[in-house]
């Protein structure tokens, strides 16, 4: 059981995180991923688990908040909100915006419950199995999720992969763990350490999509009245259904690398008009069409907890950049963690429960308060957000070299962005390189330079017979079309 | 539809939505490849135009090419390396050297930046041979990447590079500038320029960014603790010698 000094520990973080969350799930042109990790530098001053509790309050609460424009403006903040907005949008035209934004934030507060206990249950077991592994089966893990992180809800699977590639690179420079020479350093001592993360993925998330949104940060202005806040009982029973299947769609998917929320709530309304029972108001703002993908998203958003926590596989954006902020804390997530400090997991699921509660409270009250944001006054919040960005990388290293860093990987944020490249897979590659070229290093070097021994791991071949057929599924689909 | 990473701004709500985005919204729906989705590729492409990147289709093509190029320069610029310097021996696939991976790595990225450049260059092609223009390309794109749905409004943030290089130049000023100038000048300055680049007058990005660097310098010295050398360095040396 909770106790009430850790209680009281995490409340203050979660209820920040949620706040600032949802804030940028109502403002449209700056995402979760990005206020993320423009937290991580301020995040290291925190405690491990205040750290970890904010940043996961700013993820679940993006998703809570995106719901509110979605509805009201049909502009959603946050990507996974488009499918919300459907459904929820038509409602709020039939001037129910209220039940709608209720049931939406009730539903996403069921899945969100749901949802840690469910990863206070898995994560700890496949930590567990994660333990006994050699380096053989970590180095085939680590590329079976770079795989499904490539060909998993990823729409350009080349462009992905150049950008994971990308990524491994810049993940070689610094010092050679083999041989202890440096590599790639061009000859600078700063790069000695390895190329910064804070500086890499402030720059890549928070400061390139600030670039990008330049002058894009622009809300809507015609709001639909929000009316009746309360659902009946009737609704809520209507709404009951619907969640569930949603959480459990979200769970799903949320623990596949490269799962999205996006893809969660799409996969949950498509669900929906299936089976609803109000399927006849698809179209015309059906409630289930709210509740089911909302707990999609919220869902989905809690259950990458469980790769990320159980084997430090990220599966998308905000995991790595949550990843970013347990190596800046010197925590490797795993079976390690779990044995050194598994108070740290316990306030982590508390800390999960404080913030959905928080979101609850902040939702469903105060929902006109946030639509009032709207009308913030944009020339503020550009500077505002590169502010808090440079002050907080140097505030990290205090090393100029470092915010000349951020500025280049702004600049490539900037543009690989224009260019839609997706950018989790670099964050993936330079955190996860160089461990799974340490762990191949190491599986050939205790083989004795005997590949085959390797495959005799136990789980070397399973991981690689997936990884290939991951790789193989969308030829095997397309002919199967052409065969039709 | 942008993937959960890049919430790109959406366009005005009841912005129309040609013919030619709604193919570009059918082809990016193609991407989860399995086609059991056809329940939802209805849904949302019959619906208004959502979370769509404000960019022209040939400015996004030119960025593509020009990003795999990049990609292609550095995947022979470590080739080079590898085969150049002594310490980044290749070893063998059982007994890697420390230039093993690089190689491996350099070799992989070459392949994947050709084809990229190959698939541009394809759809760039697509779009000479089409008098129509804008759509097909569009689609050539999406048909031949499994592109993302690109639902291009026509008119890109006029101002926007303009805005960014600006704020860029602040960032990198204030890397240059923060030893020589200390903390709090620097500071200001980036606030300055930050608040001039989101298109604020000078006297608006004046108050705008005083107000901004003094808030923060306040959050981070007194809130945060942070021990920032916040005088230019050698005021502080003159000061406490």
């Amino acid at each position: 059981m909770m106790s009430l000094e850790l209680a009281w520990a995490l409340a203050g973080p979660a209820l920040l995180g949620a706040g600032l969350g949802t804030l940028v799930g109502v403002l449209p042109g700056i995402g979760p991923a990005a206020t993320m990790a423009l937290l991580l530098p301020a995040s290291f001053l925190l405690e491990p688990q205040a750290a970890i509790v904010l940043l996961c309050g700013v993820y679940f609460g993006a998703q809570y908040g995106s719901s509110t424009t979605a509805i009201l403006l049909k502009l959603p903040g946050e990507a996974s909100g488009v499918v919300t907005a459907e459904e929820g949008h038509r409602l709020a035209l039939k001037g129910q915006a209220g039940v709608a934004l209720a049931v939406a934030a009730l539903a996403s507060f069921l899945a969100g419950l749901i949802t840690a206990a469910l990863v206070a249950a898995l994560t700890p077991a496949l930590a567990r199995l994660a333990l006994g592994l050699g380096p053989a089966d970590v180095a085939a893990l680590v590329l079976l999720a770079a795989v499904a992180l490539v060909c998993i809800g990823q729409p350009q699977r080349l462009k992905a992969l150049a950008m994971l590639l990308l990524g491994l690179m810049l993940g070689l420079v610094g010092t050679d763990f083999g041989g202890g020479a440096p590599r790639f350093t061009l000859g600078l001592a700063e790069l000695r350490d390895g190329i910064g993360l804070v500086p890499l993925i402030v720059g890549l998330f928070g400061l390139g999509e600030v670039l990008a949104s330049h002058a894009g940060l622009r809300a809507g202005t015609r709001i639909a009245p929000i009316g009746r806040i309360w659902p009946r009982v009737s609704e809520l029973r209507a709404s009951l259904a619907p969640a569930l299947r949603g959480t459990a769609v979200g769970a799903l998917v949320g623990m596949l690398p490269g799962g999205k929320t996006l893809l969660a709530s799409m996969m949950s309304l498509a669900l929906e008009r299936r089976v609803a029972r109000d399927r006849a108001q698809y179209g015309h703002g059906a409630l289930s069409g709210v509740a089911g993908p909302e707990a999609a998203n919220n869902a989905s958003a809690q259950a990458g907890l469980v790769p990320l926590i159980g084997l430090g596989l990220p599966g998308n954006p905000a995991m790595a950049v949550l990843l970013g902020a347990f190596m800046l804390h010197g925590i490797a997530p795993g079976a390690v963690m779990f044995e050194r400090s598994p108070e740290l997991f316990e306030a982590i699921i508390w800390g999960m429960v404080l913030a959905n509660l928080a979101l609850l409270v902040l939702n469903l009250p105060l929902i006109g308060l946030w639509v009032r944001l709207l009308a913030l006054p944009l020339g503020w919040l550009t500077p505002l957000i590169v502010l808090v960005g440079v002050l907080g990388v140097y505030a990290q290293s205090r090393l100029a070299f470092d915010v000349a860093l951020l500025a280049a990987f702004g600049l490539l944020g900037y543009v690989l962005r224009k260019a839609d490249y997706p950018l989790a897979p670099i964050v993936f590659g330079v955190v996860l390189g160089p461990i799974f070229e340490d762990n191949l290093r190491r599986a050939f070097m205790h083989a004795r330079g005997d590949g085959l021994v390797l495959l005799a791991q136990p789980l070397v071949l399973p991981a690689l017979g997936m990884a290939l057929m991951l790789l193989l599924w969308p030829l095997l689909a397309r002919h199967q079309a052409g065969g039709r | 539809m942008r993937p959960s990473d890049n919430p790109a701004p959406a366009p005005p709500p009841d912005a129309p939505c040609s013919p030619a985005h709604t193919t570009v919204g059918a082809a990016a729906w193609a991407w989860s490849g399995s086609g059991d989705a056809a329940g939802s590729r209805n849904t949302v492409t019959s619906s208004a135009p959502l979370g769509p990147l404000e960019l022209a289709p040939t400015a996004q093509l030119w960025g593509l090419r020009a990003v795999a190029w990049t990609l292609l320069l550095l995947a022979v610029w470590v080739l080079t390396q590898v085969g150049q310097r002594p310490e980044l021996a290749l070893g063998s696939f059982t007994r890697m050297g420390p230039g093993y991976w690089p190689g491996l790595l350099a070799v992989a990225l070459l392949g994947v930046a050709l084809l990229l450049l190959w698939r541009s260059h394809r759809a760039g092609w697509a779009k000479a041979e089409t008098a129509a223009g804008a759509a097909e390309t569009e689609s050539a794109v999406c048909a031949a990447d499994t592109e993302s749905a690109v639902c291009a409004a026509e008119a890109p943030n006029a101002g926007q590079p303009r805005a960014a290089a600006l704020t860029l130049a602040a960032v990198l000023g204030f890397a240059l500038l923060v030893p020589v100038l200390g903390v709090a000048l620097a500071t200001w300055l980036l606030a300055l320029l930050a608040a001039r680049a989101a298109a604020n007058r000078w006297p608006h990005a004046l108050l705008i960014g005083s107000a901004l660097s003094l808030l923060w310098l306040l959050v981070f010295v007194l809130g945060l603790q942070v021990p920032f050398q916040l005088l230019p360095p050698a005021l502080a040396a003159a000061l406490h010698p």
